[in-house]
């Protein structure tokens, strides 16, 4: 993922660097040395952007900069390189100062949002991606990235016209088309997002997490064999992919094979040690299979790691129960419900009479 | 290995095969005369006693099915000498069946015999497929049982309607018995363990609705009259004992004495919920009556004959009290019912001041055959009792039915395997929650002869919650957890509320009997009045979900105390434990008056409030000189001055109210507190947890109370 996240502000950047080398130096100006010195400065500086040496492109920048304090494009690629290398707070100046020049510039408004939102700013971030969205409307990625904060503030239907913007400017847009899919199945719309990852899947067939998520949305729509079918493809394409062993196992325990829901949760903890949730969700299949004391054992496991995960004191009172450890059992149901699971207090009032 | 269990089988089928019906021949055992001699003794000893009955194995009543079973078990010793001697006879091994049915643990054994029998003669005896047909029954060999049953309906000449309908009721129960087998219920059965349970006979348990108390039927040696024994049993006479849980553990048991048991039979049938009255069965002249008996402080009355709506005489068995005690569940056979043992309901006639007339619970509930050990739950509106009708399993099951608000009952409910088995299921009592039940039954890791044992309902299996996460958003590295959505969990326990506590004075906290008066707020009417334990105070009441209960304590030269229990439809079984303690009519007593209800936000007093305000007009008419003051509080939501001026209001609706009744002013002066007189304090609730714990403190500062201020 992070390897696409660099590849697309590349891509957005070069746009900028193209049209600023071909700018054009009037001969017998008294500054025009210094205009050419800058140039020079500015165009090593692109040069070692380009090669991913962010370091130097600032020095570059800075020396095009300190000949040419005004220079709009050397401050917006310096921010841009700042950027890269997380140093977003300066990198922010620097746009500040480049839509001072250039106020159009949807591209400066759209890089010091993601930086905004990098430093959890989210309303600044909000207001320069609309911004960008003003100056250009066919800013695929400011779309994308206002549908991630929408996405976060749990308003899918805004995220949702935001992503089929971003794809509605850029066809072959993976990541809107899972982030969409992503957002109909918070609103349950569970056929939309299984069309979107398959649209995600069609445009780019190398991405785990989109199989994962298909795999999640067919789970959730009960169909298992189509999830299990998924989730082993984004298996096959990364094969420490912990979280979807798990999920697999979730769905070979729907189906009701908790022998093969085992072998995955077995899995995800052998690529993650501390993965709670396998250790929780692995008590459910031992419980089926009637190992109360298995049962019991990874919950207790799960809760070492996380002496605050609520589900797992919840599992936890459900097989002490069968172990005949009634009132060990009312504890882990009141210490559920203390953790607000409604579930809790239901069992121990039903039980703990 | 396997070559000598191929031969082996191999001898078997080939002695099979050849094996002849052999029968007591002396001419064939010439050579063994003397050995003959003796098995053929004992033969004749055990026919002596098989053939005293007849074949019939239809139409036998209770008394007959116990003889029989005596009987068959003392033939079963010379018949098993004689089949030593020579084990391939065919009737003999019929017969050996016969009486292995009829025991109590070995009911299994039957099997082999009747299996031999037939492969010596297939045609030993006319009914031999029944007989091995009941025996896969009783093993819960269903498939070939219906087999064997379906055999017997061929060669069954007679076609005789009742045999006809008895077998196909025995296949119909084996069906049932599969289904119910294939989706067992979850429970945990366990035996209820020593000192309650002993080599003796133990049974019929019935307990309070608060299950703090436990009375049961024992034939031990130490009962009244065990210097001799009841005629024609094993078992000496059945007595009550009793048992409490202390602490949450069971004392040991107490004869409950020469009061309740006498030297016949005295077994339990039903004790009220609040454990203050007891039925009992007695059976002095054979036809078996139900006596009531009253705890009066701390000793129960003398057992009372029940009137002749009741007790008939033909046979009344068991009964169960509601929870208002207003009416009476019990089983009689008495003439014109739907069959054998049936069902009746009978209602308290408040002028009469006894039982009124019987009526038959109807076609729903009652069947052709027997139903028996009627209960009526704590609930008031679910009946368990056992049949031999119904989809019953085999012989007698427990079923439940629900009384809708129209009168009428649910098609009766079988309430599942393992509390259901193929053997009898009677005697089945269960607690005000429903989580727990109690029966008897003779099983293999029982103390000897019947225990009790403890069914322990789980309910529907509880849902686990499973946790995922995916990586929902492509541009954010960290995954998103599903959020889950808990599953529903359907309703194990009872909607009840179980209040209970100890009726006191104020000053010397010493316990009183009170009148408890519990009344129906919104349809303004009393739906039953208690009293509680002159000598302990102890009360109980249960309250069924869905209604606005007020409760009315009242004793002579006490002021009344009330209190209020709104319960949801929806509210979940819970015991609530209130001690009340009473006060003196004396200047500064206080009484908060629980029931008196304002519209929102407003001091117009609602209808529900005037029995309230009429019990306080009463008590001032009744007691001319005392003057009081009557006070409103708010909760301290709202500003300090609108609240005073809404509680001064209120307390002046009340006032009115009285004025409007007939009591002088002179003798009223209202008081609105506002939030200065808080029970509960902003810092108090704050810490506590959950919100409805914060309303409910609230609601305790919001109150109307008066006080006297003169007398």
């Amino acid at each position: 993922m992070k390897r696409l996240k660099s590849f697309l502000l590349i891509t957005c950047l070069s746009t900028s660097f193209i049209s600023f080398a071909q700018d054009d130096v009037n001969v017998g100006d008294s500054t025009a040395l210094d205009v050419i010195k800058a140039l020079t400065h500015y165009n090593t500086g692109i040069e070692k952007f380009n090669a991913k040496d962010f370091q130097n492109a600032i020095i570059h920048f800075d020396s095009a900069i300190t000949i040419t304090p005004n220079y709009e494009k050397a401050l917006f690629n310096r921010g841009s390189a700042k950027f890269q290398l997380k140093d977003y707070k300066n990198a922010i100046a620097d746009f500040d100062q480049s839509i001072t020049l250039s106020p159009d510039s949807s591209e400066a408004y759209y890089l010091r949002g993601r930086s905004h939102q990098e430093l959890k700013n989210k309303e600044g971030a909000l207001k320069d991606y609309d911004d960008a969205i003003r100056v250009t409307p066919e800013n695929p990625h400011a779309y994308y990235y206002r549908g991630g904060i929408y996405f976060s503030d749990a308003k899918y239907k805004e995220a949702i016209a935001d992503y089929t913007n971003a794809v509605k400017n850029k066809p072959n847009y993976a990541y809107a088309y899972n982030d969409r899919g992503s957002a109909k199945r918070q609103l349950k719309d569970l056929t939309g997002a299984i069309k979107d990852y398959k649209k995600a899947i069609l445009v780019d067939k190398t991405l785990a997490f989109v199989y994962n998520n298909l795999g999640s949305a067919y789970r959730n729509n009960k169909q298992y064999a189509e999830a299990i079918t998924n989730y082993g493809k984004a298996i096959k394409l990364k094969n420490d992919y912990y979280i979807a062993y798990n999920n697999r196992g979730f769905a070979k325990h729907e189906k009701g094979d908790y022998n093969g829901a085992i072998k995955d949760y077995n899995d995800a903890i052998r690529l993650k040690a501390s993965y709670v949730y396998a250790y929780n969700n692995r008590a459910a299949a031992k419980f089926k299979l009637k190992d109360y004391k298995g049962s019991a054992a990874d919950c207790d496991k799960a809760i070492t790691l996380n002496n605050s995960y609520a589900a797992a004191y919840l599992n936890r009172g459900i097989a002490r129960e069968m172990l005949r450890q009634q009132d060990k059992a009312c504890e882990d149901w009141n210490k559920a419900a203390s953790l607000g699971l409604k579930n809790g207090k239901t069992f121990s009032q039903q039980s703990c009479n | 290995m396997k070559k000598y269990i191929y031969l082996l089988s191999f001898i078997f089928i080939a002695g099979l095969a050849q094996a002849q019906d052999i029968p007591f021949d002396k001419k064939i055992f010439k050579e063994r005369k003397d050995e003959f001699k003796e098995a053929k003794k004992n033969l004749d000893a055990g026919n002596d006693i098989f053939e005293i009955f007849p074949n019939t194995y239809l139409d036998i009543n209770d008394f007959q099915y116990v003889q029989r079973k005596v009987a068959y078990r003392e033939a079963l010793s010379p018949f098993f000498k004689a089949n030593k001697f020579n084990p391939n006879n065919a009737e003999l091994n019929y017969k050996i069946g016969r009486c292995y049915l009829m025991s109590s643990v070995y009911k299994e054994e039957c099997i082999p015999h009747f299996l031999k029998a037939l492969k010596l003669n297939p045609s030993v005896a006319p009914d031999v497929q029944y007989h091995l047909g009941i025996g896969y029954h009783l093993t819960m060999d269903f498939d070939k049982a219906i087999t064997a049953f379906n055999k017997y309906k061929t060669t069954l000449v007679s076609k005789n309607p009742a045999e006809l309908e008895d077998v196909n009721k025995k296949i119909a129960e084996c069906k049932m018995g599969k289904k119910l087998v294939a989706k067992p219920e979850r429970v945990f059965i366990d035996n209820f363990g020593k000192p309650v349970n002993g080599k003796y006979p133990e049974y019929g348990a019935i307990i309070s609705a608060d299950e703090s108390i436990m009375m049961f039927t024992s034939r031990r040696n130490t009962s009244t009259g065990s210097n001799k024994l009841p005629e024609g049993s094993t078992d000496y006479f059945e007595d009550i004992y009793i048992t409490k849980k202390v602490d949450g553990k069971w004392t040991s048991p107490e004869n409950m004495g020469s009061q309740i048991n006498t030297d016949g039979h005295d077994a339990t049938t039903a004790v009220s919920p609040d454990a203050q009255s007891m039925l009992i069965y007695k059976d002095t002249k054979g036809d078996g009556n139900l006596y009531e008996c009253k705890l009066e402080g701390a000793v129960w009355s003398k057992p009372k004959k029940m009137n002749k709506y009741i007790n008939t005489k033909h046979h009344e068995s068991s009964a169960s009290y509601s929870n208002d005690g207003k009416t009476l569940y019990f089983v009689s056979n008495k003439p014109g019912g739907f069959g054998n043992h049936d069902m009746y309901v009978t209602k308290w006639d408040e002028i009469k001041q006894d039982w009124g007339e019987s009526k038959n619970l109807g076609p729903t509930l009652n069947t052709k055959y027997n139903e028996e050990a009627v209960l009526i739950h704590p609930d008031g509106k679910t009946l368990y009792f056992s049949s031999q009708g119904h989809s019953s399993m085999g012989n007698y099951d427990i079923f439940k039915s629900t009384l809708s608000d129209d009168g009428s009952w649910s098609t009766p409910e079988n309430m599942g395997y393992p509390i259901n088995t193929v053997d009898d299921d009677v005697f089945f009592v269960i607690n005000a929650s429903g989580r727990r039940g109690y029966y008897s039954s003779f099983k293999d890791d029982g103390h000897g002869e019947k225990d009790i044992y403890m069914i322990t309902f789980l309910g529907p299996e509880k849902p686990f919650q499973l946790n995922s996460e995916d990586n929902l958003l492509a541009s954010v590295a960290k995954p998103v957890s599903e959020k889950v959505v808990e599953k529903q969990v359907d309703a194990l326990t009872k909607r009840i509320t179980i209040l209970k506590g100890v009726t006191s004075d104020c000053k010397t906290l010493k316990p009183v009997g009170a009148t408890l008066e519990l009344i129906d707020i919104d349809e303004n009417k009393t739906l039953a009045t208690f009293e509680s334990n002159n000598t302990t105070g102890k009360y109980l009441v249960s309250l069924p979900s869905g209604k606005n209960y007020g409760l009315i304590i009242r004793k002579e030269s006490y002021l009344f105390h009330s209190e209020n229990f709104n319960i949801p439809e929806t509210a979940a079984y819970q015991e609530v434990e209130k001690n009340i303690c009473l006060k003196k009519i004396e200047v500064g007593s206080v009484i908060v008056l629980k029931n008196i209800f304002y519209d929102y936000n407003k001091a117009t007093l609602r209808d529900a409030s005037k029995n309230e305000l009429d019990r306080l007009t009463k008590l001032l008419t009744e007691n001319p000189t005392i003057k009081i003051e009557l006070s409103a509080h708010t909760d301290s939501r709202g500003g300090n001055a609108y609240n005073e001026k809404l509680s001064q209001r209120r307390a002046q609706s009340c006032v009115d109210y009285l004025i409007k009744k007939g009591i002088a002013t002179g003798r009223l002066v209202s008081k609105g507190y506002g939030e200065t007189k808080l029970i509960k304090s902003d810092a108090e609730i704050a810490k506590l947890k959950f919100e409805d714990e914060k309303e409910a403190a609230h609601q305790e500062n919001r109150r109307t109370e008066f006080k006297i201020i003169a007398k």
